[in-house]
């Protein structure tokens, strides 16, 4: 029971605008998906965007503690239990082999119970041989006193308690059958045969780590060391922030939440990434030459509108092209253009792997900016501990900045994957996106850039720029992240 | 763990010794009780009729509530054999029952070489080139069964 303590049941809503954060010490860890960050609230009128009226990110869930999680599980199944007038154990296993379609188990129990009963191993099979109780213990051959269970099948008390000890050992404890047959044992059987108070401890633990393991709508924290368990309402591929451990995770993958990109999708591109990551490697690099005057430039914040020291000559860190026609085009920089010089169906690994750099570089560059704003909102955050003790506002006056800074990392988390979903689009829906991505990769950018110069830029223009930011990814997101999608999911994920 | 030896172990040798599975042959190492040199007669009107297949077997500490661990060292075509002989068996996972004994799971092994399941597969190359052309993988299996299964 060590684990009971310590974590509360607090329900979440991801999006929820419950921001609490006044306490003045503005807090160094950073988390893109924390509450805090109204959206869909403001005023997008003049920006001229469908304005979306349900936030696609939206969705309810819990963290609860072991025996939180525990009474929880029991709970859900007790309704079902005083319906069919089965223990609560009972139903628990019952649902767990009926992949928690109460509705289901309910009516095929209430049309033949012996039938549910038999087919869960809860009780022998009808049909099974008659058992000569022998006059020996069959597994070790020694004669002494026997257990006989329901199924008739008999041994010594102490091969019994051996064969319970390895399964619980090897981490299963919801499926523990008699030696010789299916049969389940239960809970209670099983407790009476150990001695050991602590592997009782460690039986019940891997009780309701089996169950919450096969339940689609209980799930474990996937950050190390954490024994968060995550209840939903329903399965989908939306955003879970652990509140124990403050770990982002899909819900479906318990990847990095990774919107607007399905799951198996996101899967797919990492593992293609990590094949290829060796000759990736030099895109990655830090610093580029100028492509105006030669010279070496080293990426210091996360802007990818760099201006060159040397020459002034202001460019776009990832297609290198003048900064100047991304103002009215970025669209053309995060657009993949094939090669026009590679005639059809010419060089098709060639180009294959041009397609990929196009992807992949875009991908790491904005990996390589989340860190260097991560870096960013640290040093504002003590500048502006600075101009407070200088007395140079409070506060209340600042935490506008910092409120950019967040809201730019968590477009910029989102803007990431969106190349990861980019690179496996086809036909009209990828230049849609495509036009839309870029929209938000361009507003994203202005605002790095206000923020990486704010001390000379005003309140009013940050402010702005960021109602258009929030706008263009939400836009995005409601666009691409389906509802289709995500039922699809569910039904995948309760069916495995 | 010296003179250790349940049991159970040393009557399941007893009568391997006494009563030998018709077409196997079973016997503890000199050395080490728990385990047995196993040759194994390919059955009759099967690809690996007349071969004499050398196995391994081994009676873990936990045994008989974990299964013995089993190998075949002699090469051997089959679907359900890998290069290095391991064998998919369900009898040796996931449904062994301790009360299964060293007599049932080579009556099993027996039984796999009558009646290889190319739908469940260890060697997957081998499965497939048994899904694709039965009588080719036969003739194929027949061909290893003279070149390497011969003590
Ligand atoms: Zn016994
Ligand atoms: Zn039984
Ligand atoms: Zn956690
Ligand atoms: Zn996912």
């Amino acid at each position: 029971m060590s684990q009971d303590d310590g974590i509360e049941d607090t329900t979440s809503n991801a999006s929820d605008d419950d921001d609490d954060d006044d306490d003045g010490d503005g807090g160094d860890d950073y988390d893109p998906y924390a509450p805090g960050l109204s959206e869909g609230e403001m005023d997008s009128q003049d920006l001229g965007d469908i304005s979306p009226t349900t936030d696609p990110e939206s969705y309810n869930y819990k963290c609860l503690s072991f025996s939180d999680a525990k009474k929880s599980l029991e709970s859900d199944a007790k309704i079902t239990s005083d319906k069919l007038k089965v223990s609560l154990e009972n139903v628990q296993f019952m649902l767990h082999f009926y992949f928690y379609d109460v509705d289901k188990l309910e009516k095929v129990y209430l049309e033949d119970s012996n039938k549910v009963l038999e087919e869960t191993n809860l009780i022998p099979k009808s049909n099974a041989k008659t058992v000569v109780m022998p006059d020996y213990c069959p597994i070790c051959y020694d004669q002494c006193d026997l257990v006989v269970f329901n199924c008739k099948h008999s041994f010594c008390l102490s091969c019994v308690s051996t064969h319970i000890e390895i399964h619980i050992s090897s981490g299963n404890a919801l499926k523990i059958e008699c030696l010789q047959c299916s049969l389940l044992l239960n809970r209670h059987f099983v407790v009476s045969c150990i001695k050991d108070v602590q592997l009782i401890d460690k039986y019940d633990k891997f009780l309701l780590k089996n169950l919450i393991e096969t339940h689609p709508l209980y799930c474990w924290c996937p950050g190390p060391d954490c024994g968060c368990i995550v209840k939903v309402d329903f399965s989908a591929s939306k955003p879970v922030t652990c509140q124990m451990c403050s770990t982002l995770f899909c819900y479906i993958c318990k990847h990095n939440y990774h919107a607007p990109s399905p799951c198996t999708q996101f899967k797919n591109w990492l593992k293609k990434c990590q094949d290829d990551s060796e000759t990736m490697n030099y895109i990655c690099a830090n610093t580029k030459d100028c492509p105006q005057c030669k010279v070496s430039i080293e990426k210091s914040g996360g802007c990818n509108h760099m201006c060159c020291r040397n020459c002034h000559w202001d460019f776009c860190w990832m297609c290198l092209g003048s900064w100047k026609a991304h103002a009215t085009e970025y669209y053309e920089c995060s657009k993949y253009k094939t090669d026009p010089s590679i005639g059809d169906g010419g060089n098709s690994a060639r180009e294959s792997l041009n397609k990929y750099l196009h992807y992949y570089s875009r991908w790491k560059n904005h990996i390589q900016s989340l860190e260097l704003e991560e870096q960013t909102r640290s040093q504002i955050n003590e500048h502006i501990q600075g101009q407070i003790k200088l007395g140079n506002g409070t506060w209340i006056d600042w935490q506008y900045l910092l409120d950019a800074v967040d809201l730019l990392l968590k477009c910029r988390y989102t803007l990431k994957f969106t190349y990861a979903y980019a690179y496996y689009l086809e036909g009209p829906w990828k230049e849609m996106f495509e036009y839309h991505q870029a929209q938000l990769e361009r507003e994203i950018e202005n605002l790095s850039w206000k923020i990486e110069h704010s001390k000379q830029t005003d309140t009013v223009g940050i402010v702005k720029q960021m109602n258009i930011t929030k706008q263009k990814r939400l836009t995005l997101l409601h666009q691409f992240t389906s509802e289709g999608e995500t039922t699809q999911l569910k039904v995948t994920s309760s069916e495995s | 763990m010296a003179g250790g030896l349940p049991k159970r172990i040393l009557r399941e040798t007893e009568k391997l010794l006494s009563e030998p599975v018709p077409g196997i042959d079973a016997r503890p190492d000199e050395n080490n009780a728990r385990y047995f040199h196993v040759i194994v007669n390919g059955p009759k009107d099967t690809p690996f009729e007349s071969g004499k297949f050398k196995m391994e077997l081994f009676l873990p500490e936990d045994y008989p509530m974990t299964p013995p661990k089993l190998r075949f060292i002699t090469k051997i075509y089959h679907p359900n054999i890998d290069q290095l002989g391991r064998i998919c068996l369900d009898t040796l996972k996931d449904k062994w029952t301790p009360a299964l004994t060293i007599r049932t799971v080579l009556l099993t092994v027996q039984g796999l070489l009558s009646a290889p399941n190319p739908d469940d597969p260890l060697a997957n190359d081998v499965a497939a080139a048994w899904k694709a052309n039965e009588t080719k993988a036969i003739a194929t299996a027949r061909q290893w069964t003279r070149i390497y299964a011969q003590v």
